[in-house]
C-alpha cells in the first residue's frame, strides 16, 4: 500500500519530515529525510534506544543523528552506526513521482 | 591466536569490544568485570534501572568471551598479537568525615537497584539527603524528588558545575531544585551517622544518605603492573600506555598527555574506536568537540566543547526570557563551548561550528529566531 505523502519539495535537503501514523494509516510514525545526495528516505520515527523523534534529528551526508542521544543511523540501510542505541531502525521505501513524495507502507 | 583481553566493560570495554568484532577482528576478545553482563551508566541515576547494552546472547553469536572477575594480577603481553586494554573506569570519592560509611554511593548498577527499593519502601515518602550537587548528585535528587522523596541537596556552593557548564547555567539549574520542592542548602558535612547528618553544625535526618562528591580514575591494577599514572593512566594519541606497547587504556581511567582527563561517555566510547583502530593497525578517527547530557527535572541539559577556557559568555534567552543557551568565547573571542537546557539541534549545531572554528556574530549568538541549523550551516562551504 502506498500513502500519498504530498509534494517533494516540502522538504528541503537536510530536513525531515513527520509522516504520523495517524494521517498514513501505517503501524509507526514515520520520517521521510532529504539526504545530501538529494535522494529521500524514510524510517521509523521513534529512535530505538529511547522516546526520541528521528524526524528532530540533525541530517548529515546519508546519515540522521539522534537529538537526544546522539547515536546515528544509516538512512539508507536504517543501520545503527553508533552507541547508545543498539538496535537498527526500520526503513520504508520513499519515491518521487511526479513530484510527489509516494511512501510505501 | 591474536587475543585482545578487555579489563572492565563499561561503555569503553564493551564498545571495544563490538568494534572490534565490526570490524571483523579475527583473534579472540574477552571481557573481565565483576559486574557480569555490561550496562550503562547514564540511567542509573535518571531511572534508577540497569540498561545492559545488549543481552548474553550477543556474547554466544560473536564469540566474545565474558567473564565475571575482578582483574588483580595481569602481565604485560609479550607478543606482538596479543593486547590488554585497561578499561576500569572510576570509583566513587568518599566524604572525608566521621562516618563516611553511612553515605552510599550512586556509581554501579547494585547502587542504583538498592537506592530505587529504598525509595519504594518509603510509605510516607522517605527522607533522602544527597551531599554534592554535581550531575549525579542533582540528576539523583530530581529522580528521588519524582519518587516522592523529602529531598536535601547539600552542595558547597551556590552554582555548582560552574566550570562545566559556565557560571549563569549552573546558577540558573541549580536554583531549579528549590523551585521544584527540593531543599537546597550550601555547607559542609562534618559527621554522618545510620540515619543523619551534620551540615555547617546542622542535623538533617534522612533514612537515605547519598554521597555523590565526584569520581577518581581506578587505577589500582594499572600501578601495580607499573604504568604510568598522574590523574589517570597516561595515554598517548593511539591510547597506549606510555611504558607499554601492546597496553592501553580507555575511557574514564585514561588520560592522554597533556590534556585533561574526559570523564564523559561519549569520550569513553570514542576511546574504544580509536583503540580498535590502534589493535586492528587502522586509521583512526580523532576525538570529536566533548559532548555531554544530563536529565533532570524534565530538562534536558547539554554542555559542548570547555567552559574552562572561556573569558566570556553570551546568553541566548527564550520568549519568556529563561536562559536557554550559554555560549562561551575565549580571549580571542572565538566560539569554544555552550551549555543548554532543550536546545534541540543546538548541541550538534556548536559542536560543528566549534571543529570548523566558525563564530556566528554575538547578535546571531543572541537572537532566539536565528536556529540551530541557520547557525549551524552557514559559512559551510
Ligand atoms: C550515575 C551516573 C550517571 C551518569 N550520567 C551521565 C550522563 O548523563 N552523561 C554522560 O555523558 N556521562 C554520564 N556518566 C558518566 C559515564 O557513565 C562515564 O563517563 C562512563 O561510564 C565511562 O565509561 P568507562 O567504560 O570508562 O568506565 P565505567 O563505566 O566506570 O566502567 C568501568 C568498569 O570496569 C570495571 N572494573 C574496574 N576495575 C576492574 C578490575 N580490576 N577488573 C575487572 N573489571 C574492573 C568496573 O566494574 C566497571 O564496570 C554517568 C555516570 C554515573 C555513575
Ligand atoms: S533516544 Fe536516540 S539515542 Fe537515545
Amino acid at each position: 500500500m502506498s500513502y500519498q505523502v504530498g509534494p517533494a519539495e516540502q522538504i528541503s535537503r537536510g530536513d525531515a519530515l513527520l509522516v504520523p501514523a495517524s494521517d498514513s494509516g501505517a503501524s509507526e510514525d514515520i520520517a521521510i529525510f532529504h539526504a545530501a545526495d538529494g535522494n529521500f528516505y524514510a524510517l521509523q520515527d521513534e529512535c530505538p534506544h529511547e522516546i526520541a523523534s528521528l524526524s528532530d534529528g540533525w541530517v548529515e551526508g546519508c546519515e540522521v543523528e539522534c537529538p537526544l542521544h546522539a547515536s546515528t543511523f544509516d538512512l539508507k540501510s536504517g543501520k545503527v552506526q553508533c552507541l547508545p542505541a543498539t538496535d537498527d531502525a526500520r526503513t520504508y521505501k520513499v519515491a518521487v513521482v511526479d513530484g510527489n513524495l509516494e511512501l510505501d507502507i | 591466536m591474536p587475543s585482545v583481553h578487555i579489563v572492565g566493560g563499561g561503555v569503553a570495554g564493551f564498545t571495544l569490544a563490538r568494534e572490534l568484532v565490526n570490524k571483523g577482528y579475527s583473534g579472540s576478545i574477552k571481557i573481565s568485570d565483576p559486574e557480569g553482563l555490561p550496562y550503562d551508566r547514564p540511567p542509573l541515576s535518571k531511572s534508577l534501572q540497569r540498561e545492559h547494552f545488549v543481552p548474553l546472547s550477543w556474547f554466544e553469536e560473536h564469540g566474545v568471551g565474558l567473564v565475571q572477575e575482578s582483574v588483580t594480577e595481569l602481565s604485560v603481553p609479550t607478543e606482538p598479537d596479543d593486547w590488554v586494554v585497561l578499561a576500569t573506569g572510576t570509583t566513587p570519592n568518599k566524604l572525608q568525615v566521621p562516618g563516611t560509611e553511612y553515605a552510599r554511593s550512586l556509581h554501579s548498577g547494585e547502587d542504583a537497584v538498592f537506592l530505587s527499593s529504598m525509595l519504594e519502601d518509603g510509605m510516607f515518602g522517605q527522607r533522602v539527603l544527597i551531599i554534592g550537587a554535581g550531575l549525579v548528585g542533582a540528576e539523583f535528587a530530581a529522580t528521588a524528588k519524582m519518587l516522592g522523596a523529602q529531598v536535601t541537596l547539600v552542595s558547597s556552593s551556590s552554582a555548582p558545575l560552574s566550570k562545566v557548564l559556565g557560571t549563569d547555567m549552573a546558577t540558573a539549574l541549580h536554583a531549579e531544585h528549590s523551585r521544584r520542592g527540593i531543599t537546597s542548602m550550601t555547607g559542609a558535612v562534618t559527621e554522618l551517622g545510620p540515619t543523619h547528618a551534620m551540615v555547617s553544625g546542622r542535623r538533617i535526618d534522612a533514612e537515605i544518605i547519598v554521597a555523590a562528591i565526584g569520581v577518581t580514575a581506578e587505577t589500582t591494577l594499572a600501578a601495580d603492573m607499573g604504568l604510568e599514572i598522574n590523574d589517570g593512566i597516561v595515554v598517548d594519541e593511539s591510547l597506549r600506555t606510555t611504558s607499554q606497547r601492546q597496553v592501553l587504556a580507555i575511557g574514564d581511567a585514561a588520560r592522554m598527555v597533556q590534556r585533561p582527563r574526559a570523564v564523559h561517555w561519549e569520550a569513553a566510547m570514542e576511546d574504544a574506536a580509536i583503540a580498535a583502530a590502534t589493535i586492528m593497525g587502522t586509521e583512526a578517527t580523532a576525538h570529536s568537540v566533548p559532548w555531554f547530557w544530563s536529565d533532570r527535572h524534565d530538562s534536558h541539559v547539554e554542555t559542548v566543547g570547555d567552559f574552562g577556557k572561556a573569558s566570556r559568555t553570551i546568553s541566548r534567552l527564550n520568549r519568556r526570557g529563561q536562559l536557554q543557551v550559554l555560549f562561551g568565547l575565549d580571549e580571542s573571542g572565538s566560539l569554544i563551548a555552550a551549555s543548554m537546557v532543550d536546545g534541540g539541534l543546538m548541541s550538534k549545531a556548536v559542536k560543528r561550528l566549534i571543529a570548523r572554528g566558525v563564530t556566528p556574530s554575538i547578535e546571531e549568538l543572541r537572537d532566539p529566531l536565528v536556529g540551530p541549523r541557520d547557525l549551524g550551516r552557514q559559512d559551510q562551504t
